[in-house]
């Protein structure tokens, strides 16, 4: 499959080493488990839509993740008869089951230190490159991953001391 | 923070998430892709055309529109105003909500005045702009009392100079329940879908044209809010289009209601 003079195989390797961290990185954005994979997928699949474009950006791992939480669409279901209310995957909730407390404890920080953990640890950007993809600067970025650390410090451990 | 803690948390996260994993075929991913690139190129062609047809008459081309654009006046898509819910129930609707919001960061002041604010049946939706943030709501009527079904916070970036309309987030719902691992969207027909979108200041207008159907959004405070008619399939979604005018009914632009 090629799109004008484009090979999939570039995108093949680049969805192979991207997709699982992508996912997590959604996760931890506030995206409900349940959701999670669609708009991820959904995410990917705009990438191969466009792909020269996306190709080309310095951070194309960042661009599917910012994608798939942007993405904002938002399902209702039907239970026993009756329309009930679905959260939406643009909602940074503890309902559905994150994969871990940690992660749990990574959407309940502000948005901002969020957008640093997420990017720093879960898609492995640099503080320079974390920096230029939020229009901030790198001092900026170290100020906000030190406030988030403190924070899921002290979560583990009071998860540590919880499970003595 | 020393080193040791950062190596901590990182630890912590990457066993956390290390079973966290995206099983969906590649091949999957390619063909919504190709579909998705040929609804575009499809518009474009269709642009292409008329363009050509055009300038061949020696007429200017104001836009790149590929169908002349809808007539106004059309259905109007959204209350009379911005915020159209009564104060005492924005009162109650709103705390619900606010509470809601508090839980992922986001603080609104309980004297905040939404920018926007409307129902369609027992549904509600309503939103306040608060520093960075579009904090937006929704709610739905069960048993006589508003309960939240959904909220969350959207980055608010300037429109780059060129563009007139940017979507900030949309939602849906369906009367059917969703096939796990069919996708993304519904197969079944969709209800209460409302729509809320960056609009540039030279906005004046904007038309939202689905299933051969044209409704008119209310646009004020940068916005353009919108609810489309219940039974649209997701394809008839995908295809939407949003038309923008300027104070004197000129289209500005159009776009894919995702754009």
């Amino acid at each position: 499959m090629r799109h004008s003079g484009v090979s999939n195989r570039e995108f093949v390797e680049f969805y192979a080493a991207n997709k699982d961290r992508c996912l997590r990185a959604v996760l931890a954005s506030g995206v409900r488990s349940v959701e999670a994979e669609d708009a991820v997928a959904e995410a990917f699949a705009r990438a191969w839509a466009s792909w020269r474009k996306v190709r080309a950006l310095k951070h194309p791992s960042a661009w599917v993740v910012r994608t798939a939480v942007n993405a904002n669409i938002s399902w209702w279901r039907k239970r026993r008869r009756e329309v009930v209310w679905d959260r939406p995957p643009d909602s940074a909730t503890t309902d559905g089951e994150p994969p871990s407390d940690l992660v749990a404890a990574v959407r309940r920080l502000p948005r901002r230190q969020r957008e640093v953990v997420v990017l720093r640890y879960l898609l492995d950007l640099n503080t320079a490159a974390t920096a230029d993809w939020l229009g901030i600067a790198p001092g900026t970025v170290t100020a906000h991953l030190h406030h988030a650390l403190a924070t899921l410090r002290t979560h583990l451990v009071e998860t540590e001391g919880t499970n003595r | 923070m020393n080193a040791s803690t950062e190596s901590m948390v990182l630890d912590a996260l990457r066993t956390g998430t290390a079973d966290v994993v995206l099983d969906r075929p590649v091949d999957d991913i390619l063909r919504r892709g190709a579909r998705l690139r040929r609804r575009r190129m499809s518009r474009i062609a269709t642009a292409v055309t008329a363009a050509s047809v055009i300038g061949a008459a020696g007429i200017s081309l104001a836009t790149r529109s590929p169908e002349p654009p809808p007539v106004r006046p059309a259905v109007k898509a959204w209350g009379a105003d911005l915020v159209n819910l009564p104060p005492w129930e924005l009162k109650e609707a709103g705390g619900r909500c606010r509470e809601a919001l508090r839980g992922i960061g986001i603080s609104v002041p309980a004297n905040a005045r939404p920018v926007a604010a409307d129902a369609r049946g027992r549904v509600a939706i309503i939103i306040w702009r608060v520093d960075h943030d579009l904090a937006k709501c929704t709610l739905s009527r069960e048993q006589g009392e508003w309960q939240v079904g959904g909220w969350g916070g959207h980055d608010w970036q300037e429109l780059p100079p060129d563009k007139h309309y940017s979507m900030i987030t949309l939602s849906a719902g369906s009367t059917e329940p969703q096939d796990p691992g069919s996708g993304p969207g519904f197969t079944g027909p969709l209800q209460k879908v409302s729509g809320v979108g960056q609009v540039s200041d030279a906005v004046d207008a904007v038309l939202i044209v689905v299933d051969g159907r044209t409704f008119e959004a209310t646009v004020g405070k940068g916005l353009a809010l919108f609810w489309m008619p219940d039974g649209i399939s997701q394809e008839d979604l995908d295809d939407a289009t949003v038309w923008t005018y300027d104070a004197d009914g000129r289209v500005l632009d159009h776009y894919g209601v995702l754009d």
